[in-house]
């Protein structure tokens, strides 16, 4: 496969950001930029979130009352927007994270049917 | 809650700045790794926006969506000019024609009077069907025996009508149509000054100065509502009355007039006649129920009064007429006859917008058939059933709003022409006017046919898909479309004929009134009014003054010819009441029956000339038909036929034997002179008139001048109140 690197990137899947926000602030409060930074870390590069989705999906979050955002300076004496998770957010985490076990296993069943019968 | 614009680009600012850093830190060039930031960043003002679009609330996102959708419903109807014209100006026609007759319909039938406890209010009234008259009004011995019997009622109000010639408030004299009433009649219609006060119980009777209050409407344009008014000393006939008061605008009833005064003002209502005469009517009664009394209450009662009171006094009622009573409440007095017809006008009005309205549907099927392939390709690309039918709504909505726009200008001359028309039925007519509730009628209607027509298309459905259409690019008529195009062809059709019917049977009663023989060629014929001021009845000086008139008029340019009468024909019907009794020599009614009625005119010579009656068989009245010479009399045909032998009138005598004209001593018969054709001047569709005309030069009555003209009769108003003016500079016209 002759792909660009860039290319090899994922799409993320539709629905599963604000899951992959939400967890990405279980460590602390973060900027846009920052968040933007962890998931693409986290996903050893495979996840680029781009700001266009990030930034309107951070303030879906913060309507639905799940972060709150909040004026800091960041480690490099920046002004910026930090966001943290409210109690309805964590709430809200763990219930998408069930939905998404629940979903990986589902379709893993139907990609890989039942090897456990056969043996 | 919501950040601002200038948080929002701070964050972006922030995030930007951060970026930029980390690149730096990285080893990158300064100014390369603002433009990698950038890159990596897309577009700012998108972002921006999408993320102020989070914060914005769902129905104004919804307004904003259907806006975007009016925008583009209006560029796809410039595309089809025609079609966009022909249904705005259907639904202009609809909604302008339902606008105007319902604010005429409120405005007469809903709206509630100015009077105060209006429900309270009655109006009561004598009529005798028997001889045909619709109101024979009261005499003041009846409304005495009402005041001094009635529990149910708690006050009666009184009120006739008068022409007076008013001198005074620096106005030229002009006749004003006055009111007389009593002190009681204001407080029982529960009517309010805006001005001054009204007239109440002091000024009752035949001892108090004389008062007067002038209706808003004289007020504001005969006055320019100055209040300077009130205080004012006016000579109103031979007597004067103070200015007192401007009365509130009202409902111009029993009768419109300029002004309203007490009896004293008015010599004839206390004169003898007046106060004695149980058949001299011409008082118009009202009354306020009393406390916890119903109508039905009020009316039984009343209603027992007066066949009392009619046996009581055999003398006063003839049988014939059959006199009765009644009792309604003002209000439905005053709307009653309008209401059929507005509710008749108001129908007619609803078939067509509805016609409109399946006109316009068609239209639109029409244009959809041929936008089906547009629409399913809409559909193909993901547009929801929701997002097709907000398309066709904001284009319904576009035409219905351009047709609600076009149809509330059209409303204002609606209104206008229904108005005048409904006025002929309740005076309540002549205060209606434009308001809001057009306007929203108007909205309202817009609005229910743009759902209507929102609808009328048929959005592509999964089971038949429209590949056939969109690769051919042709015209395709599904079987539902068809079902449709039918089912508003139907209606249609339908209801055009129910409009067609009853447009008919309007024409045909146009085409009836149109060709009925009114018996006078009144074309260029003007009427003028000049009431006779300065003179009393009979007055030789007063005949004298017309005579002069006439001479002087007649010499005019472009006059054909002028003469003197009592009596215009229709513009005064019904002011004169139903006739008076008469007898002939040589006849005699019926056993039980009373004497024939007969409508009196006074005519001068020429009369008959200028306004084009033939005359059948005698002569007209000459110059020589004077005062003091044998008193001669014209007949209509019907008399003669009716009432003679072979109707053969001539030089037989005629004897008015009315009551009412026994003040005046007993009557003489007069000679018959000549016959007239038959000229029913109250009736438009015209019936046998008795109508018997006297010379003015013998009686000296008379008021109106008629002047046939060879030109524009109205070019002759300057010269012909020059001509009087000169006469008698304190002639009003």
């Amino acid at each position: 496969m002759a792909k660009q690197p860039d290319e090899q990137r994922l799409e993320l899947l539709q629905g599963t950001l604000d899951m992959l926000i939400l967890r990405t602030l279980q460590w602390g409060p973060q900027h846009g930029h920052g968040i933007g930074q962890a998931i693409r870390a986290q996903s050893d590069d495979l996840l680029k979130v781009e700001t266009g989705s990030l930034y309107p999906a951070l303030h879906r979050l913060v309507k639905r009352g799940w972060l709150k955002p909040e004026w800091g300076v960041s480690e490099a004496n920046q002004r910026a927007k930090y966001y943290q998770l409210t109690t309805a957010g964590k709430a809200q985490l763990l219930r998408e994270r069930d939905r998404w076990a629940q979903l990986v296993d589902a379709i893993g069943r139907v990609m890989n049917p039942a090897p456990a019968s056969r043996e | 809650m919501a950040p601002d614009i200038d948080d929002l680009d701070d964050e972006i600012r922030g995030h930007l700045a951060i970026s930029i850093k980390e690149r730096i830190e990285r080893g990158e060039d300064p100014k390369a790794a603002r433009l990698a930031a950038l890159k990596e960043f897309g577009n700012v003002t998108l972002t921006r926006d999408s993320m102020q679009g989070i914060w914005r609330h769902r129905w104004l996102e919804a307004a904003e969506g259907l806006g975007r959708d009016i925008r583009f419903a209006m560029r796809a109807l410039m595309r089809v000019k025609g079609l966009a014209a022909t249904v705005v100006v259907t639904l202009a026609l609809g909604i302008g024609a339902n606008a105007a007759i319902f604010s005429v319909v409120r405005g007469v039938l809903l709206r509630p009077l100015v009077n105060r406890d209006e429900d309270r209010l009655i109006y009561i009234r004598q009529s005798g069907p028997g001889i045909g008259a619709e109101n024979l009004t009261f005499s003041v011995p009846e409304i005495d025996d009402f005041k001094s019997r009635a529990t149910t009622i708690s006050a009666f109000g009184d009120f006739s009508t008068v022409s007076f010639t008013m001198i005074g408030l620096g106005t030229e004299p002009r006749v004003v149509k006055a009111g007389v009433v009593g002190g009681s009649f204001f407080e029982v219609m529960g009517l309010r000054p805006v001005l001054g006060r009204l007239i109440n119980a002091e000024d009752d009777g035949p001892k108090a100065p004389g008062v007067a209050v002038l209706t808003y409407a004289f007020w504001s344009a005969a006055f320019n509502s100055d209040p300077a008014v009130i205080g004012k000393t006016v000579r109103l006939d031979s007597r004067t009355a103070t200015v007192i008061g401007v009365l509130e605008p009202s409902v111009p009833y029993p009768a419109r007039t300029e002004i309203i005064a007490n009896v004293v003002t008015s010599p004839h209502h206390l004169g003898a006649t007046m106060v004695t005469s149980r058949t001299h009517r011409m008082t118009e009664l009202f009354g306020r129920l009393a406390p916890d009394v119903s109508l039905e209450a009020a009316r039984a009662e009343l209603t027992a009064m007066h066949a009392t009171i009619v046996r009581e006094h055999p003398e006063a009622y003839s049988p014939k007429a059959r006199v009765e009573l009644r009792v309604t409440t003002l209000r439905d007095q005053i709307a009653a006859p309008a209401r059929t017809i507005l509710l008749v006008l108001l129908a007619a009005a609803a078939v067509v917008f509805v016609i409109a309205c399946s006109n316009v549907a068609n239209l639109i099927l029409a244009r959809s058939v041929r936008r089906e392939g547009e629409l399913a390709v809409r559909a193909a690309l993901g547009a929801g059933s929701g997002a097709l039918r907000r398309t066709l709504l904001a284009e319904s909505l576009v035409l219905c709003g351009a047709g609600a726009a076009l149809g509330l200008v059209l409303a204002r001359p609606f209104v206008a022409l229904v108005a005048r028309y409904a006025a002929r039925f309740s005076v309540r007519a002549l205060e209606v006017t434009v308001d809001m509730s057009v306007l929203w009628v108007g909205v309202g209607l817009a609005l229910a046919a743009a759902v209507l027509l929102a609808y009328v298309p048929r959005l592509p459905s999964a089971h038949a898909p429209a590949g056939l259409g969109l690769a051919t690019g042709g015209v395709r008529i599904t079987p539902g479309t068809n079902r449709r195009l039918r089912a508003f062809a139907t209606t249609q059709i339908a209801f055009s004929f129910l409009l067609l019917a009853g447009a008919g049977m309007l024409l045909a009663t146009l085409v009836a009134l149109q060709t009925a023989r009114t018996g006078y060629d009144m074309r260029q014929v003007l009427a003028v009014n000049i009431p006779a001021s300065v003179s009393g009845l009979g007055d030789p000086k007063a005949i004298a003054f017309f005579q002069e008139a006439t001479r002087r008029i007649s010499t005019l340019p472009g006059v054909e010819g002028a003469a003197v009468g009592s009596f215009v024909p229709w513009r005064d019907a019904g002011s004169m009441g139903p006739g008076f009794q008469f007898t002939v020599e040589g006849y005699s009614p019926a056993d039980g029956e009373e004497n024939p009625r007969g409508r009196m005119r006074m005519v001068a010579p020429r009369f008959f000339g200028v306004l084009g009656v033939p005359i059948l068989a005698g002569r007209d009245f000459t110059e020589e038909d004077r005062r003091g010479r044998e008193p001669v009399t014209i007949v209509s045909q019907s008399v003669a036929q009716r009432l003679f032998a072979n109707g053969d009138a001539v030089n037989r005598h005629l004897t008015w034997t009315d009551p009412v004209f026994s003040i005046y001593g007993k009557p003489t018969p007069t000679r018959i002179v000549g016959v007239v054709a038959d000229v029913d001047d109250e009736n438009v569709v015209p019936g046998p008139s008795l109508t018997i005309y006297q010379p003015v030069w013998q009686l000296g009555v008379a008021g109106r001048l008629f002047i046939r003209a060879t030109g524009d009769p109205y070019a002759l108003v300057p010269a012909v109140t020059r001509v009087i003016r000169d006469i008698s500079a304190e002639q009003p016209v």
